[in-house]
């Protein structure tokens, strides 16, 4: 790329060549911090979003507090796919299988998290799921796309689940000389515990989007190895 | 049967030009080429997005050939069409004929 820039360059002058750089680079590269700082920022929030919608709505506390194993596992899950569904959206377009995919797991899983207290929504939620796992286990052009889902989300939510356990140990570590959990007030004294939090929620992000980069970069690779190079019956 | 890729406009257009140049398509002679044909000449940063994106989609694989003196010594990155690349551009090429097809658009009157 800039050897061809170099070699146009000679004759169009080396203003050409600095602004037409410039511009190769910007439409290049743009698309994954920006999609990078999306994922961040949809991982950082919405586990308040749901948290909010919940107590919003739901007034049963018994019954929250039996659904609470569930969350334990599906807000975290939740938290990844928003993350990983806004990264892939805009790293690689809304027409790519897999984030369309991550699309439908992602309406399914926020759907759960914020309106399970309906009774229809959890059991269409999974029917839905389990119809959207079976036709990805069944159609071959899909199951790569499930893959590269399953394992970015497995460690997305999995470093986040770790970062919550952490910074409730911090706390606690913080907190040893007074022998009683922290509240509000005491935790804005320690901003070191903000950015203990924050560090982590953006290693695991950014363990998941590499995870996601490199596998859909294997998935692209294999699919180029299957539709072989033209020989000269193309450029013929 | 895999399904045929949806091309747009411009890559069609850099696909038709990487065909008409064999085995010469690289980043200046695909631009050239694009001039020479259509007026227009594209500028660097959507011709190399749009052949990435190609590349990334498996419509297009490239390598690296020669690096040359008058490159600052850097290798020029060659382009061809895969099977995938090909049929995508069949398909919507055919798209475009059934378009013109009963239309004189390009008869003596508009010649």
């Amino acid at each position: 790329m800039v050897g061809d820039l170099v070699e146009i360059g000679e004759r169009k002058g080396s203003l050409w060549f600095w602004f037409s750089l410039a511009g190769v680079a910007l439409s290049l590269f743009w698309r994954r911090p920006v999609a990078f700082v999306a994922a961040l920022f949809a991982g950082t929030w919405l586990p308040y979003g749901f948290m909010a919608i919940r107590a919003a709505t739901v007034h049963d506390w018994h019954l929250e507090l039996a659904w609470m194993p569930v969350f334990v596992i599906l807000i975290p899950v939740g938290r990844a796919l928003c993350a990983v569904l806004l990264y892939a959206a805009i790293r690689y377009g809304v027409q790519d299988r897999a984030t369309q995919m991550a699309f439908a797991w992602t309406v399914l899983v926020s759907a759960m998290c914020c309106f399970w207290w309906l009774p229809a929504v959890p059991g269409m939620c999974i029917a839905a799921a389990l119809f959207l796992a079976f036709a990805s286990i069944l159609k071959s052009n899909l199951r790569k796309d499930a893959l590269v889902i399953l394992v970015s989300v497995t460690v997305g939510s999995a470093g986040w689940s770790m970062e919550s356990i952490s910074v409730r140990l911090y706390a606690r570590f913080l907190a040893r000389h007074l022998n009683i959990p922290l509240r509000y007030l005491e935790l804005r004294e320690h901003p070191s515990l903000t950015w203990v939090a924050f560090g982590l929620t953006v290693i695991s992000l950014l363990a998941m989007t590499s995870v996601w980069s490199l596998m859909r970069g294997w998935m692209t690779r294999s699919q180029q190895l299957e539709s072989e190079v033209e020989g000269s019956e193309v450029e013929g | 049967m895999k399904p045929v890729t949806q091309l747009g406009e411009f890559e069609q257009v850099v696909l038709l030009a990487i065909l008409r140049l064999e085995k010469q398509a690289y980043g200046v002679s695909i631009r050239a080429e694009i001039a020479a044909c259509t007026g227009r000449e594209p500028a660097p940063g959507a011709l190399y997005t749009t052949l990435d994106r190609m590349e990334e989609k498996g419509i297009v694989r490239s390598w690296f050939g020669e690096a040359t003196p008058q490159r600052g010594g850097r290798a020029k990155r060659y382009f061809v069409l895969t099977k995938a690349g090909r049929a995508s551009l069949v398909s919507a090429q055919r798209a475009y004929r059934n378009l013109l097809d009963g239309l004189d658009l390009l008869g003596e009157e508009n010649a």
